[in-house]
C-alpha cells in the first residue's frame, strides 16, 4: 500500500514539475512584447527547383522604427552555417523575402532575428523565431 | 583478493604517510572540484583509510565494502544510478585493515533502488503524459499554440491540404467590414505568405488583420490576456482579451493561413463582426508551401 501511495505520489509531483518545464524550455529567455505586436518567419523548400523561399515579418504595436533579419542556414557536419542573409527596415512593419539555391540531402533552417527602436534609434526589443526545413 | 591488496599496496601506499586531516582536506577538494574525472579507487581508499584511522581514535570503523558503499551514495548521483549500478566493486571482499565491522546501511539508501525505480518509472508515464498534451492536438487542428507568460508561439504541422479556388483579395478587402471612424491606412500584401491590414481611426485605436502562411513559427504578444477557446465559422481558435484590446486566431478550412485579428480598442460584437467576415472567407497564401 505504501509502494502504492508513493509511486501516485511521485508520478503527480512529477507530472506537475514536468509540464511547466516543458512549455517553457524552448527559448530559455523568453520575449517580452512590449513594442512588438507579432513576428513569423518560414523556409520552404520547393525540391524540383532545388530552391528554398526563407519569409521574415515583423509588425509593432505603433509607428516606430523596425528591422527585421532573416538568414537561411545549412547544417553542415553539425554545424549551422549562413548561406544568406536579407535585411530590411520599415516603420511598423518590415518583411524579406528571398529565395535561394539549396542541395539535396542537408537540413536548413530560416531564423529570423526582428528588432524594434524607440524614436531615437535605440533598440529597445528583440526576438528571434526560427523555422526549418 | 591477494593481488588485489598488493596493488592497492603499491598504488596508494602514498597515502599512507599523510596526515589523517590531509587526507580530509583531499576528499573535501574532490568533492568541491568541477572536475568531472575522479579516481574512483583512490577515493575508496582514502575513505578506507580515514575510517581506520578514526576507528583506532575510537571511532566506529569502516571495511572497504562500506567505503565503497558511501563513496558510490555520494558520488553516483540519480543520473549516474542505472550506470552505477553495473559497476564492479573493485575492493569487494577487500579489506584495508581492521575485521569485517557489523554492517550499518543507512535505511535510506537501503531503499535507494527502489526509489530510483519508482522514480524513473514516474518520470516516464509523467513524460508520456506531458507529450501526449501536444500529440492529441496537433491531428485535429493541425498547429499547436504554446502559451507562455508573456507571448504565445504557434507550430503548423506539415500536414497539408490543397485549398479549394481562392477569392480575390482585393475585393475582399473591399468587402471586409470596418467601423465607424476607422479607414485603412496600410495594406501589405506578399505574393504568397502574409497579407497585413491596418485599420486606424482619429484616436489612433487600431485593428491589425495578419493572415499569414500556416507554415514555419508564428509568435505574437499575449502577455496578460485571458485566453478563451472559440469556435468561429467553424474553425478552432483561440479569443485573448486584456480589457478593451482584443485579438483572436484561427486556421483556415485547409490548415494553410492562420488569422490575426487584434484590436485595441473595440467592443465585442464588433470584433467578432470583423472576425466573422475574415473567417468565411476563402483565402490562399500557398505560394511558398
Amino acid at each position: 500500500m505504501k509502494k502504492a501511495f508513493s509511486f501516485i505520489f511521485i508520478t503527480v509531483l512529477l507530472i506537475s514539475l514536468a509540464m511547466p518545464a516543458i512549455a517553457t524550455t524552448d527559448t530559455g529567455i523568453q520575449p517580452r512584447y512590449t513594442y512588438i505586436q507579432a513576428v513569423s518567419t518560414n523556409i520552404s523548400i520547393n525540391q524540383s527547383t532545388g530552391t528554398a523561399s526563407c519569409n521574415g515579418y515583423i509588425t509593432a504595436k505603433s509607428s516606430i522604427p523596425v528591422k527585421i533579419h532573416v538568414q537561411l542556414q545549412i547544417k553542415e557536419n553539425g554545424i549551422w552555417r549562413t548561406l544568406c542573409t536579407r535585411i530590411a527596415n520599415g516603420t511598423e512593419e518590415a518583411y524579406v523575402s528571398f529565395q535561394h539555391a539549396v542541395e539535396k540531402g542537408y537540413e536548413y533552417r530560416v531564423v529570423t532575428n526582428a528588432y524594434a527602436y524607440n524614436e531615437q534609434g535605440t533598440l529597445v526589443e528583440s526576438t528571434v523565431v526560427t523555422d526549418f526545413a | 583478493m591477494l593481488e588485489n591488496t598488493k596493488r592497492n599496496s603499491r598504488v596508494f601506499s602514498v597515502y599512507d604517510n599523510m596526515a589523517t586531516d590531509d587526507l580530509k582536506m583531499l576528499l573535501l577538494a574532490d568533492i568541491e572540484s568541477d572536475d568531472q574525472v575522479t579516481d574512483m579507487e583512490v577515493l575508496c581508499y582514502v575513505m578506507a583509510l580515514v575510517t581506520k584511522r578514526e576507528k583506532e581514535s575510537g571511532i566506529p570503523r569502516k571495511t572497504t565494502q562500506e567505503a565503497y558503499t558511501e563513496f558510490r551514495n555520494k558520488y553516483m548521483y540519480s543520473d549516474d544510478l542505472t550506470d552505477a549500478e553495473d559497476i564492479d566493486n573493485p575492493f569487494e571482499n577487500v579489506e584495508v585493515s581492521a575485521p569485517k565491522a557489523p554492517n550499518r546501511v543507512i535505511p535510506f539508501m537501503k531503499h535507494l533502488p527502489r526509489v530510483a525505480v519508482i522514480t524513473i518509472v514516474s518520470l516516464g508515464v509523467a513524460l508520456a503524459l506531458a507529450m501526449s498534451v501536444e500529440a492529441i492536438r496537433a491531428p485535429v487542428i493541425n498547429f499547436i499554440i504554446r502559451h507562455f507568460s508573456n507571448h504565445s508561439t504557434i507550430f503548423f504541422s506539415d500536414e497539408y491540404t490543397e485549398p479549394p479556388q481562392e477569392e480575390d483579395i482585393y475585393m475582399v478587402i473591399d468587402g471586409a467590414p470596418v467601423p465607424d471612424g476607422y479607414g485603412l491606412v496600410n495594406k501589405t500584401i506578399q505574393d504568397g505568405w502574409v497579407i497585413s491590414l491596418l485599420y486606424k481611426n482619429q484616436s489612433e485605436d487600431r485593428i491589425r488583420l495578419i493572415i499569414n502562411v500556416a507554415d514555419g513559427g508564428f509568435d505574437f504578444d499575449s502577455e496578460g490576456f485571458e485566453r478563451q477557446e472559440i469556435t468561429i465559422n467553424g474553425h478552432r481558435g483561440t479569443l485573448f482579451i486584456k480589457s478593451l484590446e482584443k485579438q483572436m486566431i484561427w486556421l483556415d478550412d485547409n490548415n494553410s493561413v492562420i488569422f490575426f485579428l487584434h484590436a485595441s480598442n473595440l467592443d465585442e460584437s464588433t470584433f467578432w463582426e470583423i472576425a466573422e467576415y475574415w473567417s468565411s472567407r476563402q483565402i490562399t497564401l500557398g505560394g511558398t508551401r
